[in-house]
């Protein structure tokens, strides 16, 4: 394309030709790389001067730095970013796309976490959700199928290494992508759904301001904690 | 727009077409920093594309081999792209978008040509897979229920090198046979026509 970029050149053309090319290649790694890229590996992300001018690139176009694991970095939607297409009713994913990556993600992440075999939380889980865990009547078998195609096209879910009984599904990369925020709201949202009436589901409510009873404020339906998944 | 409204309506355009990739708006939507427009040809609306600065993008990531999100069946997907470039971009002196409409046909006979081999049967779950996939990320527009493929609005981010090379690989790849498009129903005629449009709609490839 032309060699002037109308959003970009502003923030890079202060840069040496050595820096700007260390920020586009930090930045164009965060942004596309399939899964968090190391500190050490990248002088944009190592030197926080240039790691700043990254932060200011993403932040142009929505976006924001997300730390992992205290080595790795990677980009995900910013806070108010999301918040402002939620409140929107943006909404890349069809409800079966949805309802299947919930599915994943309750078998894989919830029921570990909750006894006590995953800690954190990171949605990054080993433990595979099987084709029989995702039958569901409420969604046919193609329409199902479809759906795994394109969530694990889109790298929201990925095939674990475990075939010992048929396919079998782990969150993808692009769960790492979730800010601080956004994780703890998709764990809101999965304890409103799967336990509207316990203690912590109201602790959560309490602290959202809703009145009991209300799934999720101006989120509508329990799929809904699945927003942030579109990263 | 103040600085900060204008700040805030350019990212949350960025946020949208990268989490749903290309989005088709009407095209009294103002512009937005960075992001490419592509018109329909019939001007009744618009693709806007994201577009990044010469050493940013995906070319990046093999140098440092952290690799993006796998593409299933990779090289079937490519050389179905490739095919479809042959089959509707024949003003080759031009930019690819918006290019002309092909068929499924054309694109099987390429596909077999280039196998150098009859066309079989098997053939046609590798390619509709391949269209499926380009058209999810709008590589391509593909109307599987008539048949037909167009290049998709990614197209325009492609440059001077790119075309380049794409020019070379349409020079190796067999001629597409001439495309016969399936009339267009005349149902919804895109201005108000007479009444005895019915017996329109022949043979328009």
């Amino acid at each position: 394309m032309a060699e002037q970029h109308a959003l970009f050149d502003p923030l890079l053309q202060d840069l040496s030709d050595r820096s700007r090319d260390e920020v586009l290649a930090a930045f164009s790694a965060v942004q596309y790389s399939a899964h968090p890229v190391a500190e050490v590996q990248l002088p944009g992300l190592r030197d926080v001067t240039l790691r700043r001018h990254v932060q200011k690139m993403l932040k142009l176009i929505g976006r924001t730095l997300v730390h992992v694991d205290g080595t790795h970095w990677t980009s995900g939607y910013a806070d108010d970013i999301a918040e402002t297409l939620t409140a929107q009713g943006w909404q890349p994913l069809s409800v079966v796309d949805r309802a299947v990556l919930v599915l994943v993600l309750v078998h894989s992440v919830a029921i570990p976490r909750s006894e006590g075999i995953l800690t954190g939380d990171s949605w990054k889980s080993a433990r595979p959700t099987t084709v029989d865990e995702l039958r569901t009547t409420r969604i046919s078998a193609e329409e199902r199928r479809l759906a795994l195609q394109r969530l694990r096209a889109a790298g929201l879910i990925q095939l674990s290494g475990d075939h010992s009984g048929g396919p079998s599904y782990i969150p993808g990369p692009q769960l790492q992508r979730l800010t601080p925020a956004a994780r703890r709201r998709l764990q809101d949202q999965l304890i409103l759904a799967a336990a509207p009436s316990s203690p912590i589901a109201e602790a959560i409510r309490a602290r959202a301001g809703l009145a009991p009873g209300s799934a999720g404020g101006r989120r509508s339906t329990s799929t809904d904690g699945t927003e942030e998944g579109a990263v | 727009m103040s600085p900060v409204e204008n700040a805030a309506y350019t990212a949350l355009w960025w946020a949208k077409v990268q989490s749903a990739g290309p989005l088709q708006v009407s095209p009294d939507t103002p512009p937005v920093a960075g992001l490419a427009r592509a018109a329909e040809p019939d001007g009744a609306s618009l693709w806007i594309v994201p577009t990044l600065p010469d050493g940013a993008g995906h070319a990046v990531l093999e140098e440092l081999g952290a690799p993006p999100v796998a593409v299933e069946q990779p090289n079937e997907t490519a050389r179905v792209l490739a095919i479809c470039v042959t089959c509707c971009w024949i003003e080759r002196d031009g930019p690819a978008w918006p290019g002309v409409t092909g068929t499924l046909a054309q694109v099987k006979a390429v596909y077999a040509g280039m196998r150098g081999r009859p066309e079989q049967s098997s053939d046609l779950t590798l390619i509709i897979g391949s269209l499926r996939r380009l058209h999810a990320t709008q590589w391509l527009l593909w109307d599987e229920k008539a048949g037909e493929v167009r290049l998709g609005p990614r197209v325009i981010t492609w440059g001077p090198t790119q075309l380049a090379g794409l020019r070379e690989i349409c020079r190796i790849l067999p001629d597409p046979p001439t495309a016969v498009l399936t009339p267009r129903s005349p149902e919804t005629p895109a201005d108000p026509l007479p009444a005895d449009v019915s017996a329109a709609g022949g043979d328009d490839g």
